[in-house]
């Protein structure tokens, strides 16, 4: 393995000081008691070399609870429809759906990865008396990673597939990681219930699962 | 360990071959590369061995699924199903089955070492034969109109089910199963339907299979007919990943497969997505191409 010197080379007859072999050192000290990548050889990074989170560390929830949104569980729905958000239930706003801790985090790009399906009502999105201009419903979801949005989307407006993700340059530490929903608000023309007097499902979220990987430097 | 540890060289003190061999001898790399001892940035593509012993991402795998005709001028149409049936694998022009082979030996993902994760995509278009035939099943709300009476409108929950299968057994690729924690729809969930609980989806997405709203709705009454429009052709996706416990997987390939109409029931507590066997003959869904990919990656 190379080490390079890089304040001077010492030659026969030459005087030295104290200080000469401070600088040398001090010199050095970036390249030779750390590796750089001019003093590896090429495919010399393997798994057999890497020490356990060298490199990266990976954080992850194969499925968050049973999957679905626990925030609001609204159970006056009528049976061909799912337990989930109503009007009566809703608190509009942000609501959490994992708040977790990533352990052991040492500086680098944090990449955090959110997927799920989405249930979003729109049969009431065009309304005579909201003021809206047809605007259809979504479901908004955010990435928040010690507090700090890394990752925003509208999100779906459909019954359908949804992921979000986001990256962002972190300082060592353990990070808090927090993923949120929220539905958009219903107008005045929304009705709260069928005729049977049903409550009317608005928004749902199932097959929750994430991932955050770290890149260390 | 590498960092130096010695104090500097000061006025006065003897500069010999000990001294200094003291202070060289530990710039000697030993043992594991580590944060500690590889500076930062200090690994760049050259640095990282492909093949065999890869770190990070030792395989990565991709193909194409489906009818691959971007145009959209053919594409395979699919009839909806009915509960016991199995489900459609997703098919190229010819048509035949596409899969994604991960080789010969395949990938064998080790339990707290590694994670698998699958990402794909397919052009779809979902539709049906006649005039709001969803009516004829579970699939719609009844609501109030304005001046008296009700109105059926689509409730949303309507859409077709897609999930991966995986091979197992070999790389002979016939015999492909559902991947953990994900169930067929065909388990009786109320009356004669088939279904799971959500909770048994695990790498399921759902595209919705019609659009129908209110038009100037008056305060939660419906001023007029509901207004259908179609869904036309959109995309599903899907992002599942898996790490095997407490014993390694070894997995030989991949392939996607659906299934429809599907729309939403609850009972006991749980929330299900069952089968609409009365109203799956009308029910249709073209396909077209996408991608399907693996990785798998060790997690530390």
């Amino acid at each position: 393995m190379t080490k390079k010197w890089t304040q001077s080379q010492v030659r026969e007859g030459r005087s030295v000081s104290p200080d000469l072999f401070n600088q040398e050192l001090r010199a050095q000290q970036s390249s030779i008691t750390t590796l750089d990548r001019t003093q590896l050889p090429g495919s010399f990074v393997d798994e057999a070399r890497l020490k356990d989170y060298a490199l990266h560390q990976v954080w992850f929830d194969e499925r968050v609870g049973t999957g679905e949104q626990t925030n609001e569980v609204d159970t006056g729905v009528p049976a061909a429809a799912w337990e989930s958000s109503t009007i009566q239930t809703s608190r509009g706003g942000w609501r959490t759906l994992v708040e977790t801790t990533l352990t052991g985090f040492k500086g680098g790009s944090l990449f955090v990865e959110w997927s799920a399906n989405v249930y979003v009502n729109n049969i009431f999105s065009y309304g005579l008396n909201d003021g809206r201009p047809g605007t259809p419903n979504y479901m908004g979801m955010r990435i928040l990673v010690n507090g700090v949005n890394i990752g925003e989307r509208r999100g779906g407006g459909y019954h359908q597939q949804c992921r979000i993700f986001g990256s962002q340059l972190m300082a060592p530490g353990n990070l808090s990681l927090v993923l949120q929903w929220r539905d958009a608000e219903q107008s005045q023309d929304a009705a709260s219930t069928t005729s049977s007097g049903d409550r009317m499902p608005f928004a749902h979220l199932w097959n929750n699962r994430w991932l955050a990987i770290a890149r260390y430097r | 360990m590498s960092r130096l540890t010695q104090p500097p060289v000061l006025d006065g003190d003897d500069i010999n071959a000990a001294s200094l061999n003291d202070r060289f001898a530990q710039f000697t790399q030993s043992g594991t590369l580590d944060s500690f001892n590889a500076r930062d940035a200090a690994f760049d593509l050259p640095q990282f061995k492909t093949g065999a012993g890869r770190p990070i991402t030792p395989e990565m795998a991709t193909t194409t699924i489906g009818y691959n005709l971007w145009k959209h001028s053919a594409y395979n149409t699919y009839t909806g199903q009915s509960t016991g049936a199995a489900p459609y694998v997703v098919q190229d022009g010819t048509p035949a089955d596409t899969v994604l082979s991960l080789g010969a030996a395949g990938w064998t993902i080790n339990p707290d070492e590694h994670l698998l994760r699958v990402y794909w995509d397919l052009s779809v278009r979902p539709r049906w034969e006649g005039t709001k035939p969803w009516n004829g099943g579970a699939l719609y709300f009844t609501l109030p109109q304005s001046g008296g009476g009700t109105v059926n409108v689509f409730s949303g929950y309507g859409c077709w089910a897609f999930w991966l299968q995986w091979d197992i057994t070999s790389n002979g690729l016939t015999n492909f199963v559902n991947v953990p924690s994900q169930l067929d729809f065909n388990t009786v969930v109320t009356g004669t339907r088939g279904g799971n609980a959500l909770s048994a989806c695990s790498s399921t997405s759902v595209v919705q299979n019609a659009l129908e709203y209110g038009d100037l709705i008056d305060n939660g009454k419906f001023t007029s007919t509901p207004v259908d429009t179609p869904v036309g052709w959109t995309s599903v996706d899907g992002a599942w990943f898996y790490a095997p416990t407490p014993s390694s997987v070894t997995v030989y390939g991949l392939r996607v497969v659906f299934s429809g109409p599907f729309g939403a029931h609850n009972a006991g507590g749980a929330n299900y997505l069952v089968r609409n066997d009365s109203v799956a003959s009308t029910a249709r869904l073209d396909t077209q191409a996408g991608t399907l990919q693996a990785m798998y990656m060790r997690v530390k």
